[in-house]
């Protein structure tokens, strides 16, 4: 417990200090409220767009049950059939399991940590605006015969232009691949606000698990999801160019989209897995009234399986005929991973058995027995499938489908019914119904087991997944009637929910229902739109349970940060591990330029899905420009100079740096372009062992001379030096220097000249790059480096344009870092590409 | 337990990237591994063709990656110090024991996987 003389702050506070709060914080009303960004509103939005798709796809599911019900049924035709399933499966996994676990986040984290909100509010809002227009198109496919055909993981060589000629594929690979992107700006915003906008004194050793698992599963992102944006590249530009990645006859390989496909595929069953794992380590003690058992070993849990889950995408692919010292092993990889995943499971039950009365039986702690029991039902089969001579028989059959929904299903879906029934109360005037949740529960859970459990002996009869229909004298009819009836029983649950969700959630940030489990974490302190009036000093894992005065004295005020002392809105920067208060970050409040640059970006991808090029590229540069009018008003500069948060602590108001979250944002997202160029690498490298009889200087036109590399790298060595001087040359405050936008300009001339030269120097020998998959590859690395150059040279533009209105200089220097940070980054990359693409064949050939 | 004196003094506190570097040490070696087996088998087969000297490779990389895990099971504390992480970092036992159990899953993992290297000698397709 804080003694009082420990308080940072004293009370009573000043008249109209909360008032003052109150009016910064305020969420714009009417029409107005799609411009707000706070995190209660857009997580709301967010939470009940994914949840909606997860309705849509349900549906879906539903179709495809009753058309296997009965063998040789014709409810639905073959072609639709193929339609239905793969939006189900894309749906489920891309519009429904990722976005919701990002939804959670943006609205549990702030919450939890008891930040104002997530440092990048408008990023949030431009990633769900994006995903949700994104999203919808995407579903309405279906309804006008263009959804894709090529099942979730879309394998080429069927999804080719000569086998999928209709434009259905191309929404699947450019709406997915846009709204991947749209995942990554989440996983930005997440990382750098778990680390970086905790509160005093939440160490990292006292962050909840939900921090934790949000954490690695926004890193998991970072690495995984370049991996399918690059194949979605190369399959687009394939469809779109004929540039021969994945066609065998030019020295492609299918199996290069399965690989990049798989990398991020399997990770992406534990980026789901893991936030569900969180909140289940956040419910289980509150329902036993115990701290969580072994939390050391469960942060081990989930960095491990983080880890793991990287070492398995091969198991995906036992039966493409790959040497079988590497099917030993990834199978023996694939079982490892299994001991993370049980140490959370020992974790939890020994919890439950800590538990110092009984065990709390509510419908939250109900769902996470079930999922308890399903997950564990499905890792088992896991380790099964594992095992490659299980695979060889089981591959692409309904026991694989079975597998896959207990892990998916019991793993994640189970886990967020739990959390409704938890954290709705948090958000709403009224707790749902806890009579029709047991409902909802046992409809569910037997609903699922009676559907899922007879996939499993379909299975192992030989039903192969994704037919239409079958014969009836194999008897599979049976078995998939009851599956079917289960399904209905499950979808039954699921509209029992709904009603109560109807009749009970009215969202609200000021009057919800105030803790009404007993929890010990800090999103029970109560909240209004600013989230806690005050921000809590922390001493422990369980603030709640252990500072019982917490509430109070944090709603009186007598905590960090009780007004707005900069006149907008603020939250505190403490610093990664100790949670020590380093600055005030100043954040935006509701605006309309990312609500544009968001919905005319989801305009340009899906345009240029049905070939209209001039009108994409109009809303590309439309987006653009609402972003640099978004960022145009985010740096205020140093002049508020320091406020007083308490404790005698005076903050500035302003930060560049390494210790400002625009250098950390800026370095996650180099991480991101560097995972993309690094399966980039793997790509390449991976064809050349494919097709080395195609490769230069054997099998295409001989390599450019040594002096085109060379040039190209003291051009880009030349802009580097250009942009460090730029560092040292920037004035002091209120001065001018004229060497620095010249100095701007011309590293971006370099950097942009270099990538041209690149061009060049390649079509100059005669290389093409529909000639051959070498080509293809090499012309690649250009459009992969083209994308980076692009944002350097925005970025460039934007910081001379700064310059220029007395908006840049030594102090003021935030906007100079980004630019300055990625123009390092890309011609790093750009000079290991000279070394790969140059140095390589000559080496190998 | 956080003192609100320390609050006081950000700039004595811990560093992230030794911090992030510490807990994560052992996994990064278990990365290591299998992106090394990976490739260092894939290229073996394809280019040299020689199943004998795929295995004698990857389990001398196999052996050569569990050394310095097992030299960071027993003397965890001395890579601490090497990454400027003091004794008084407030919860260090916390963290120490992170990192301890997260090198003990490591090396467990590429033990695991390493047998698989041991026992199967082909660069046979699959099937």
């Amino acid at each position: 417990m804080t003694a009082p003389s420990e308080l940072p702050n004293k009370g009573p506070r000043p008249p109209g200090e909360l008032q003052e709060l109150e009016r910064v914080w305020k969420i714009p009303t009417g029409f107005r409220l799609i411009s707000a960004v706070n995190n209660q509103v857009i997580g709301i939005l967010y939470i009940g767009i994914a949840f909606l798709f997860f309705l849509l796809a349900g549906v879906l599911g539903l179709v495809m049950r009753t058309q296997l019900a009965l063998p040789e049924n014709d409810l639905v035709s073959q072609d639709l059939y193929n339609q239905i399933f793969t939006v189900h499966g894309t749906t489920m996994m891309f519009l429904f399991a990722v976005p919701v676990v990002e939804a959670l986040g943006v609205m549990l984290l702030p919450q939890m940590l008891a930040a104002r909100d997530l440092p990048f509010p408008r990023l949030s809002a431009f990633a769900i605006w994006a995903y949700i227009v994104g999203g919808l198109v995407f579903f309405s496919t279906i309804f006008y015969d263009l959804a894709p055909k090529g099942g979730w993981f879309m394998y080429p060589p069927l999804t080719l232009k000569e086998y999928s000629p209709a434009d259905n594929a191309d929404f699947w690979l450019l709406g997915i691949g846009f709204i991947e992107i749209s995942a990554i700006a989440g996983a930005i915003e997440i990382i750098v606000g778990t680390l970086r906008t905790r509160p005093p004194g939440m160490s990292l050793a006292k962050m909840p698990v939900f921090a934790w698992a949000m954490l690695i599963f926004a890193a998991m992102i970072m690495i995984a999801f370049p991996a399918v944006i690059l194949a979605t590249m190369l399959l687009e530009i394939e469809r779109s160019f004929g540039w021969p990645f994945f066609s065998a006859e030019k020295g492609g390989d299918p199996l290069l989209w399965q690989h990049l496909f798989w990398f991020f595929g399997h990770p992406e069953v534990y980026i789901i897995f893991l936030p569900a794992a969180g909140l289940v380590s956040m419910i289980v003690p509150t329902m036993a009234r115990h701290p969580l058992v072994g939390y050391r070993l469960i942060v081990v849990a989930l960095i491990g399986t983080g880890f793991f889950s990287f070492g398995l995408w091969v198991h995906h692919m036992f039966t493409t005929g790959i040497p079988s010292l590497s099917l030993g092993f990834f199978s023996a990889a694939s079982m490892a991973v299994a001991i993370p995943s049980g140490i959370q499971v020992f974790s939890w039950i020994a919890t439950i058995a800590s538990s110092k009365e009984r065990f709390r039986i509510t419908t939250p702690s109900l769902f996470v027995l079930g999922f308890l029991f399903i997950f564990t039902v499905g890792g088992v089969t896991g380790v099964m499938v594992a095992l490659v001579p299980v695979d060889f028989q089981v591959h692409d059959t309904y026991f694989v489908v079975a597998h896959f929904h207990y892990v998916l299903i019991g793993g994640m879906v189970f886990p967020l019914f739990a959390t409704f029934y938890y954290w709705i109360p948090a958000f709403s005037r009224n707790m749902l119904s806890e009579r029709l949740g047991r409902w909802v529960f046992w409809l569910m859970f037997i609903g699922f087991n009676v559907t899922f459990f007879p996939m499993h002996i379909m299975g192992l009869l030989g039903m192969p997944r994704r037919v239409w229909t079958y014969p009836e004298d194999l008897g599979w009819g049976m078995l998939n009637m009851v599956s079917s009836v289960g399904s209905y029983i499950l979808a039954v649950g699921v509209l029992l929910f709904v009603i109560d969700l109807l009749l009970r959630f009215r969202p609200t940030v000021e009057n919800s229902v105030d803790d009404p489990w007993g929890a010990g974490t800090l999103e029970w302190l109560p909240t209004g739109a600013y989230s806690t009036r005050s921000i809590p000093f922390v001493q422990s894992r369980d603030p709640l349970w252990d500072q019982p005065n917490l509430a109070r004295e944090v709603e009186q005020g007598l905590h960090f940060l009780p007004g707005a002392p900069t006149g907008g809105r603020e939250t505190i920067v403490t610093s990664a591990v100790d949670a020590r208060p380093q600055y005030i970050i100043r954040m935006p409040g509701p605006g309309w330029a990312h609500l544009v640059a968001a919905v005319f970006m989801a305009a340009a991808f899906l345009l240029l899905t049905v070939k209209m090029v001039t009108v994409a590229i109009i809303c590309a540069v439309v987006s653009i420009s609402a972003c640099l009018v978004w960022g145009w008003k985010l740096d205020h500069g140093p002049g508020g100079g320091k406020v007083d948060i308490g404790a005698g602590i005076r903050l500035p108001t302003y930060m560049a740096g390494p210790r400002s979250h625009a250098w950390w944002a800026m370095m996650v997202l180099i991480l991101v372009a560097s995972s993309l160029y690094i399966s980039y690498v793997f790509s390449y490298l991976y064809l050349w062992i494919v097709s080395p009889e195609v490769w230069a200087p054997h099998g295409s036109p001989a390599l450019p001379g040594a002096g085109w590399p060379v040039g190209t790298a003291l051009l880009l060595v030349a802009g580097t030096a250009a942009m460090v001087l730029t560092r040292w040359l920037l004035p002091e405050p209120g001065r001018r220097e004229p060497a620095v936008p010249l100095l701007l300009a011309l590293a971006a001339i370099c950097l942009v000249g270099a990538s041209l030269a690149e061009v060049w120097a390649h079509w100059s020998t005669g290389l093409r790059p529909a000639q051959n998959s070498y080509g293809a590859m090499v012309y690649m690395g250009s459009v992969i480096n083209l994308q980076v150059v692009l944002a350097v040279a925005v970025l460039a533009g934007f910081a001379i344009a700064r310059y220029l209105t007395g908006k840049l200089d030594q102090e003021r220097r935030v906007n100079f870092e980004n630019c300055a940070l990625l123009y390092y980054y890309a011609a790093g990359q750009m000079l290991f590409g000279l070394l790969l693409l140059h140095g390589f064949p000559r080496l190998a050939g | 337990m956080a003192k609100l004196e320390e609050m006081r003094r950000p700039e004595q506190g811990t560093k992230a990237f030794p911090m992030l570097l510490y807990l994560s040490a052992g996994p990064l070696l278990w990365a290591g591994h299998l992106t090394f087996v990976y490739m260092a088998h894939t290229a073996i087969c394809a280019l040299a063709g020689s199943p004998a000297a795929a295995t004698a490779v990857l389990l001398v990389a196999t052996g050569l990656f569990l050394l310095p895990l097992g030299f960071l099971l027993f003397k965890q504390f001395r890579l601490a110090r090497l990454l400027g992480l003091g004794e008084a970092i407030e919860d260090r036992s916390i963290y120490d024991g992170i990192a301890l159990f997260a090198n003990v899953l490591s090396f467990v993992g590429i033990a695991w996987s390493g047998l698989a290297v041991a026992m199967l000698s082909s660069c046979v397709l699959g099937r």
